[in-house]
């Protein structure tokens, strides 16, 4: 599926929950299914399979939701997806709709990736710093460890990338020395 | 012939066959020479060309006429054709005395062209090869310069590789605390501007 169409999916889910007041519980939902599906493979090639009678592919699911206790809204929109066999797109049109959870609710999203694991202060003054960078409500965090990065930090919100790495700066420190090659070339 | 003409012709013939068969009758007398006979004889040939001369002397005439026209045409032909073979004659005789000249003048003419393009042909020769000197001076500089500069970018890639080698296994925990105090303070700055 193209991301054009799970856009559309996204925007039109969105604007449903706001309606109903909804928006936080479905995208809670929708990030837990998504977790579900990556996990449990067999799920969702079970899902998928277009040899299985779409009765048997909906019952299937129905009980997955049914044990997950989501949202009425959640529950509707996975069925649409299944019958219009759309479901292998939920990865797309979750991160379609978490951007515009986000954008509703004022939050941004930023990646760090550091060399060692962070702690709490750290993270709770670095997420302080981006909030008065970005100008946003709320910056939530998602944090990766990087071993390759030999030491420092590396955080990317939105457009902005933030890169205090070693590895960053062993590049450039190469570049410079083959610019200033290239010029007493030259 | 016209018709009058040729009566004439014809009564004059018979006149002489008469006067011929009377004087072949006479003759048939006694022997000795007959003088007088012999004189018929002459004049009846004096009779026969006059007549003949009369009569012929018209036609014979205008073919005489003509005859010399014509000879004389030959003639005047064969003039010019005499003058014109000798006009060609001292023409080619006087191409024959400057041929010499010629061929001196011509010889002269080819060896000066030949020596120009020597000249030429040796310029050129001369210029292709500083040409391919200086190229092939170029191209070996320009592959001298290629293997120093990929000898260098080598080097710095390895130095750079050795460098991170040595910062992975010195970089200890304070140094991240540093390193991320210090990335602290940088964001905090972009924050404040």
């Amino acid at each position: 599926m193209s991301s054009a169409v799970a856009k559309r999916y996204a925007k039109s889910l969105s604007e449903l929950a706001h309606d109903e007041g909804c928006l936080e519980d479905v995208a809670k939902d929708l990030h837990s299914l998504r977790t579900l599906l990556k996990e449990s493979e067999e799920l969702s090639a079970a899902l998928g399979n277009p040899s299985i009678p779409m009765a048997e592919r909906a019952a299937v699911m129905a009980a997955v939701l049914g044990k997950a206790k989501v949202h009425r809204i959640t529950k509707n929109f996975v069925s649409l997806l299944l019958d219009n066999n759309r479901l292998s797109a939920l990865s797309g049109i979750v991160d379609a709709f978490e951007k515009y959870y986000d954008e509703r609710i004022g939050r941004v999203r930023a990646r760090v990736c550091s060399a060692a694991p962070l702690d709490k202060d750290t993270l709770a003054e670095l997420e302080r710093h981006l909030l008065e960078v970005t100008g946003k409500k709320q910056v939530l965090l998602e944090t990766e460890v990087d071993p390759d990065l030999v030491g420092g930090i590396v955080t990317h919100v939105g457009d902005l990338v933030f890169d205090g790495s070693i590895r960053t700066q062993l590049s450039l420190l190469q570049n410079k020395l083959l610019s200033q090659e290239s010029a007493a070339q030259a | 012939m016209k018709p009058a003409k040729l009566l004439q012709v014809v009564l004059i013939t018979a006149l002489f066959s008469v006067v011929l068969s009377s004087s072949a009758l006479a003759a048939g007398g006694g022997g000795g020479p007959d003088f007088t006979a012999l004189l018929r004889h002459f004049l009846n040939l004096a009779i026969l060309l006059g007549f003949l001369g009369w009569v012929l002397r018209r036609p014979l005439g205008d073919f005489l006429q003509r005859r010399r026209y014509e000879v004389k045409e030959a003639l005047d032909e064969s003039w010019s054709a005499r003058t014109e073979a000798e006009a060609r004659y001292k023409e080619i005789e006087a191409r024959i005395e400057n041929f010499e000249a010629e061929i001196e003048t011509l010889m002269s003419d080819v060896k000066a062209d030949a020596s120009s393009e020597r000249k030429a042909i040796d310029e050129r020769a001369h210029q292709a090869a500083g040409q391919l000197e200086s190229a092939a001076k170029r191209s070996v500089e320009e592959e001298l310069r290629r293997a120093r500069r990929e000898l260098r970018e080598e080097a710095i890639a390895l130095a750079v590789t050795l460098a991170e080698g040595l910062l992975r296994n010195s970089v200890k925990e304070d140094d991240q605390k540093r390193l991320t105090a210090d990335y602290l303070g940088k964001v905090g700055e972009a924050s404040r501007q």
